[in-house]
């Protein structure tokens, strides 16, 4: 048994691994795209180790794969690494803590970062001295149910439904009505990242948050599966003709229930201020409303955005595990991770995550 | 408290804590490796106890699961976790 870098002519038996083990992988356009796409790694010209993988008696027994983001705090750039893929061989699942080693110590890397472990993930990680984010109310999903009807009838339907979550459902109906402010605000709705986007990181820099690169070749490599099959819808908002900032929701099909889901994986203000915030969480309702759709879901955020989506009327929905989780080794974020629940305001798209919806 | 002692104690409470795996307190014992009859989550649970009762015997802080590897060896049997335990501590 041999760990080794993983190469991209790797793909076609990762992927036969990874549907031997019942798990999702990208088509290989869009799995070569992490890396060939990715500003960072064109920057350093390929100078990045893409994964690795566990090869026994010539064969790919086990699988992580290593995507770089740039994450950013009062104007500064730092290096993460986002695990993904990460699938090992039942008879072979020892070696899974090898491969984790090799993607949790990386050399010039700020931050090991997943946000899509399941529990068994989440434990391991944890050993390696990962730590669970530390953000206001991350392990509960917000839902927002739009066609309440088709939700619970769909439930029943499945006779899946189950009986504990009877209070969400009676509490959606009796949402808070959106108090939708004086119209001081307009709306553009593109399906792309335009020149607007470019170096929006500048603009951010004063949020006191850290977040990972909103600038418009970031942004549009990490969303280009969306954009291509025309499953991203970027809600920008004015105050006149000021940009004052965007939303991003993908459309997508949350499985087991059959319901056309609107996933809304950024929600960006250079200023937060509550009326804008408000305004532009109903106008991502309103859009699903006009094009059918079942409801709304949001993981993540911080405390101020999650407050106004309660207000307005997302109910909670507690997640199986608690799967962001960070291994930083910079001391220079300590602080900033760890000492403050306000300062981080991550969601999906600060992980890899937003790559399977 | 001796590190084969401190070892000793960690593999009982690993043992006793749960019926699926077992460790022999034994030199050839494959902890991490292709045949190794434990899983991740096993030897997870048991280098976390073991870097539990070192602090708790010895008052010394080890990361082991990180620092296992650096015995960089395709296969660990506890004759080599108890050496390298007795090198840096």
């Amino acid at each position: 048994m041999e760990i080794k870098k993983i190469s991209l002519l790797d793909y076609q038996e990762i992927l036969a691994l990874t549907k031997k083990n019942d798990l999702d992988i990208l088509n290989e356009k869009e799995w070569k795209s992490l890396w060939l796409d990715n500003p960072y790694y064109n920057d350093v010209k390929g100078e990045w180790t893409i994964g690795w993988k566990a090869v026994s008696e010539n064969k790919i027994v086990g699988v992580t794969l290593n995507i770089p983001f740039i994450f950013l705090f009062n104007g500064q750039k730092y290096l993460a690494a986002v695990c993904n893929n990460y699938v090992v061989d039942k008879e072979h699942r020892n070696i899974s803590l090898n491969l984790r080693y090799h993607f949790l110590n990386q050399q010039k890397v700020d931050l090991c970062i997943t946000n899509s472990a399941n529990n068994a993930s989440e434990k391991i990680m944890e050993a390696f001295k990962a730590r669970k984010i530390e953000q206001y109310d991350y392990q509960n999903r917000l839902i927002y149910l739009i066609n309440k009807k088709k939700v619970i009838l769909n439930s029943i339907k499945n006779f899946n439904f189950e009986f504990r979550k009877i209070p969400i459902f009676l509490q959606s109906f009796f949402n808070k009505k959106n108090k939708e402010p004086k119209k001081k605000f307009s709306f553009e709705i593109i399906n792309n990242f335009d020149d607007d986007f470019k170096n929006l990181d500048s603009k951010l820099s004063k949020s006191g948050k850290i977040f990972s690169s909103k600038d418009q070749n970031w942004l549009s490599w990490k969303y280009s599966k969306y954009i291509k099959t025309q499953n991203l819808i970027t809600l920008k908002i004015y105050k006149e003709k000021t940009f004052l900032g965007f939303a991003v929701l993908i459309k997508n099909i949350e499985k087991k229930y059959n319901f056309k889901r609107l996933s809304l994986t950024e929600l960006t203000l250079f200023d937060e201020e509550p009326l804008a915030l408000r305004s532009i969480i109903n106008h991502c309702l309103e859009i699903g409303k006009n094009i059918n759709f079942d409801l709304v879901d949001v993981v993540g955020f911080n405390e101020k955005k999650r407050k106004e989506l309660e207000n307005i009327g997302f109910i909670k929905k507690k997640s199986k595990n608690f799967n962001f989780l960070m291994k930083n080794n910079n001391k220079n974020l300590d602080k900033i991770l760890y000492n403050d629940i306000h300062i981080s305001d991550f969601s999906l798209t600060d992980g890899d995550g937003i790559f399977y919806l | 408290m001796d590190i084969d002692k401190i070892i000793e104690i960690t593999i009982a409470e690993f043992n006793d804590s749960q019926s699926e795996y077992e460790i022999s307190n034994k030199k050839d014992f494959l902890l991490i490796g292709n045949k190794s009859s434990l899983d991740s989550l096993a030897n997870v649970n048991f280098l976390t106890r073991l870097e539990k009762n070192i602090f708790k015997n010895k008052n010394k802080e080890i990361d082991l699961i990180n620092k296992i590897f650096l015995i960089k060896k395709e296969n660990i049997y506890l004759d080599d976790l108890t050496n390298f335990l007795k090198e840096n501590l």
